[in-house]
């Protein structure tokens, strides 16, 4: 089901590329939609919003 | 460079010997014969010498300075690299001074996000990396190639003209006292990044330079040493000293510490390479590491990450070994490293043919092996270069969720792997025999498993300095007799090993022979050809000895 290593570096380095190639005000708006279309095809609820909450460490809060 | 009021070779720990000009040479106008001349005496240059006097093949070497080179430089060897080291009798003072080591450690801005393990177990001889400062390397190889009558070193002696022809090569030499000439069968260009040798016969490197410039600079201080594991890299990402920027640490023999750290794009090298400059920028890094003591500072270099080769490490009868052949970015630790089994390559080929063992043919083998090798570095080094100093901001982004997600998840983690230098695989070697047992593990073309035995012995003792046979028996008749007179009849370096139960002239006991053939994977009947280098030449199920025979004569090009 997890994605190989290897494949997971050719995801990162296509995501490389193409965060290169998006204009700086639509970034955000790309990785959102992303995040969104992979969670359709995740396996549940649960994993994506653990993924949400385990993201966000680290990650510094709105002032 | 060294503080202000200090001279090059003014280091707080390392006396630099001064050597003279050699007493002994050709007169003026005379010609000098021998079989292998080398430029250079850095490492590369004394590791091909010292490998070919270990097969007894004298050599004359031609260094341009009076000393070792200047600073800690290469301080990464791995594992493959002590091999060598034992094979040309060099080891001991290695393995007495140098930091071995197992494990990174990776941070955050600030926090610590993950270690790495390096691969080792009780099967190994060596540790897979072993801290040494540069001056150490070449004194410790020096020490060993000055007690060898066959090695030649002429310090302050340059090779300014060289002229190959399809019997040799001619060389001018000059030093203090003149000019004078040498012929040589061969020569081996060891003369490094700004090889001159290259220069003269008007080749040029080729390739890419990558993103991110780096200042390496060695400081003298008491850190404190993590108990467990006393020598450990660290690599701190977008620090909190220097946003944005990478960072490395390395611990090496006599409280020196290595403090590499990535610089601005827009500030000049000179800039970044003053005295104050490189003083402030430690003294941050030494502040976020925890460390408030005093230090002194020892010599800082500054650095680039390049991917530049030649396109054939052959030009008629001159090889180019290490750096003059090939640049590589340092994270891997594949410069040094790679020069050395560049040296020993060449070496045990040049050897086998000056002696008549192998035809002229065998040192055809040595640029796609070699070249191969480098070529394998580039492409893991230029994923490293990527994750050490992202070039845009598309490859930053990337590299730090990787970094950040590290904490939570272990997938991540393996983004920020070093990929550390592992031996190349000569699977597409022309020496390097594909036949029906291609599909055994390890294959043709790798390096042999290493088993711990007894007494403190190991798999990789009991192997020759010349090729190796290494048969495992079984119930059936195995011809070992003509198998053993095949190998020896070879040259005096070669010889077959036996591993089986409770068989007559088995080289290990029954239980460490099992454990032998478990580590090749080999059946009963099995029959595995080990070149010079530990790598496997070839590998057999219940082969003739006339295949045998005809093998390692293509093998050789005899």
């Amino acid at each position: 089901m997890a994605l190989q290593f290897s494949e997971l570096e050719h995801v990162y380095d296509k995501l490389a590329v193409t965060l290169d190639g998006i204009d700086d005000s639509e970034r955000d708006l790309f990785l959102a939609k992303l995040v969104l279309a992979l969670a359709y095809k995740a396996g549940s609820i649960e994993d994506v919003l653990e993924s949400i909450e385990k993201c966000s460490r680290g990650i510094n809060p709105a002032k | 460079m060294r503080p202000e009021g200090k001279n090059q070779l003014d280091s707080l720990y390392f006396d630099y010997p001064l050597f003279e000009s050699p007493a002994r040479r050709a007169a003026a106008g005379e010609t000098e014969i021998t079989s292998v001349a080398i430029v250079g005496a850095g490492p590369v240059g004394l590791m091909a010498a010292l490998t070919l006097a270990s097969f007894g093949i004298a050599s004359v070497v031609f260094e341009k300075k009076n000393t070792f080179n200047d600073g800690s430089r290469a301080i990464c060897l791995a594992r493959q690299s002590y091999h060598l080291f034992e094979k040309v009798g060099a080891l001991e003072p290695f393995l007495r001074k140098s930091l071995g080591w197992t494990m990174g450690r990776s941070y955050f801005r600030g926090k610590k996000i993950l270690e790495f393990e390096m691969a080792h177990d009780r099967d190994q001889k060596f540790m897979p990396m072993y801290n040494l400062q540069q001056q150490y390397i070449e004194q410790f190889l020096w020490q060993a190639a000055s007690k060898s009558a066959l090695i030649d070193i002429r310090w302050l002696s340059e090779a300014t003209s060289i002229d190959s022809d399809t019997d040799g090569v001619s060389i001018q030499v000059e030093d203090p006292s003149g000019v004078y000439q040498v012929r040589a069968d061969w020569l081996l260009a060891a003369d490094g990044a700004r090889s001159s040798v290259r220069t003269i016969r008007g080749l040029k490197l080729k390739g890419e330079n990558y993103e991110g410039r780096y200042v390496i600079a060695d400081v003298k201080a008491d850190l404190p040493v993590d108990p467990v594991h006393p020598t450990v890299r660290r690599a701190l990402f977008d620090p909190i000293c220097l946003p944005g920027k990478t960072v490395l640490i390395h611990r090496q023999p006599d409280t020196i510490w290595r403090i590499d750290y990535q610089i601005d794009d827009d500030v000049a090298v000179e800039t970044a390479t003053k005295e104050e400059i490189v003083r402030a920028n430690v003294s941050s890094v030494l502040k976020e590491i925890g460390y408030l003591g005093k230090w002194e500072l020892e010599w800082w270099s500054s650095y680039t990450a390049n991917t530049l080769l030649l396109d054939d490490y052959r030009d008629e009868r001159i090889f180019f070994i290490g750096d003059s052949a090939h640049i590589v970015p340092i994270f891997g630790v594949r410069g040094l490293n790679n020069g050395l089994i560049d040296a020993f390559n060449i070496g045990w080929k040049i050897a086998m043919v000056v002696s008549g063992a192998a035809g002229e043919g065998l040192l055809d083998s040595y640029t796609p092996e070699r070249r191969g090798a480098t070529l394998d570095v580039f492409e893991n080094a230029s994923k490293s270069a990527r994750f050490m100093s992202p070039p845009t901001l598309g490859w930053r982004l990337m590299r730090d969720a990787a970094l950040s997600l590290a904490l939570d998840y272990d997938f991540a983690g393996e983004f920020a792997n070093p990929r550390q230098m592992t031996p190349y695989h000569y699977g597409e070697s022309p020496i390097t025999v594909m036949n029906d047992a291609v599909e055994q593990q390890p294959a043709p073309g790798a390096v042999v498993p290493n088993v711990q035995l007894s007494n403190g012995r190991y798999f990789s003792d009991l192997l020759g300095r010349g090729f190796t046979g290494v048969v495992f028996l079984n119930a059936d008749e195995i011809p070992v007799r003509e198998m053993r007179r095949l190998l020896a009849g070879l040259d005096r370096h070669s010889r077959l090993l036996c591993f089986g139960d409770d068989c007559v002239g088995n080289d290990a006991s029954g239980a460490e022979s099992q454990r032998i053939a478990a580590a090749f994977s080999a059946e009963p009947g099995e029959f595995i050809l080990v070149r010079p280098d530990m790598h496997i030449a070839a590998r057999w199920r219940c082969p003739e000895p006339l295949e045998i025979r005809t093998t390692l004569a293509n093998v050789l090009c005899r």
